[in-house]
């Protein structure tokens, strides 16, 4: 993370872009919470506004979506895009680390 | 992928370089990177107890969706949108230091620490109502003990690194009122502001998986 006199990310204006970041954050943030509403609970569905979703669709849609969201707070807000290779790789550590634990700890 | 334009010259380092990064920003990384692991484990945790439920039934787990009552999930996603605002107060907090504004990036730190502790004031209060109401009210029977134990545990140290994010955020905003803090030593604010964000990336992974999924 630098600065200019005019600092910019991919063409846009860096302070209008960490607003667009925002809304995203907040759009997919309304759509997760909205998600349970609509799957297969423990008690049945909810059904909302007509439409069920399974609950594996539902637990899929919402790692998908929390992925997006920490890729968009680690990339734009965090500055990964700006950050040299060395960082990037330093910052993906723990998502290597977390697929293994995953697999090891998954009851086969 | 985007194309920076940044002057990369322009930005005042802190200290000495280490592989062509200030070693302050460095140190930070690699503490994240070691916190971000200790997160995993508690979430790797909780996901295998789970997992490991009525042999293998996930539904016999308690569904935070119907069982938080008043705390439910409407509450913490509003939580959730006063951490993520707080995020984005820090990065304008950053951006006009980077411009030499201090009195806005001060302005920003200030909403920054606000937002802070809204989050954890509606966090006690959870916890309050989930201790006094739910969790002990009913009695716990043995998924609700893994549960709780989990539940608390990863909302607990997430909960401590807020706190810390605020009395970090406090200092900051402190070295800014003083004048300590300015346009040349901005990467402090950076640093403060890679440890906040952090907060925020976990807090999006925990709310998914405790209270959503």
């Amino acid at each position: 993370m630098a600065q200019s006199k005019t600092i910019q990310v991919g063409g846009l204006e860096l302070n209008r872009l960490y607003m667009i970041i925002w809304a995203v954050l907040l759009g997919l943030t309304l759509v997760e919470v909205a998600i349970p509403e609509m799957a297969m609970t423990p008690n049945g569905p909810k059904d909302l506004a007509g439409i069920t979703i399974s609950r594996s669709m539902s637990i899929s849609l919402l790692i998908l979506l929390a992925t997006a969201k920490t890729i968009c707070v680690a990339w734009f807000y965090m500055h990964l895009v700006d950050e040299r290779p060395l960082i990037v790789l330093i910052a993906s550590a723990p998502f290597i680390f977390s697929v293994f634990l995953t697999i090891g700890l998954f009851p086969w | 992928m985007a194309t920076s334009t940044v002057e990369q010259d322009i930005f005042p380092p802190l200290g000495e370089e280490s592989l062509g990064v200030v070693h302050g920003k460095l140190g930070m990384w690699t503490f994240l990177v070691m916190d971000a692991m200790t997160f995993a484990g508690f979430l790797a945790g909780y996901a295998r107890l789970r997992w490991g439920v009525g042999g293998g039934e996930v539904l016999a787990w308690p569904y935070p969706y119907d069982t938080f009552g008043i705390a439910g999930i409407q509450l913490t996603a509003f939580n959730t949108f006063i951490l993520v605002c707080s995020s984005v107060s820090m990065v304008h907090a950053l951006s006009e230091s980077l411009k030499g504004n201090m009195k806005r990036a001060q302005t920003w730190m200030a909403a920054t620490i606000i937002g802070g502790l809204i989050f954890l004031g509606i966090q006690g209060f959870e916890w309050a109502h989930l201790i006094k109401d739910v969790f002990f009210a009913e009695g716990l029977a043995e998924a609700n003990k893994n549960f709780a134990a989990t539940f608390f545990c990863l909302t607990g140290f997430h909960g401590c690194h807020v706190a810390v994010g605020v009395i970090y955020n406090l200092i900051i905003w402190l070295g800014m009122r003083s004048g300590k803090i300015t346009k040349k030593n901005a990467s402090l604010v950076e640093i403060a502001g890679l440890y906040w964000h952090f907060v925020d990336l976990v807090w999006i992974l925990v709310f998914t998986f405790v209270y959503l999924v």
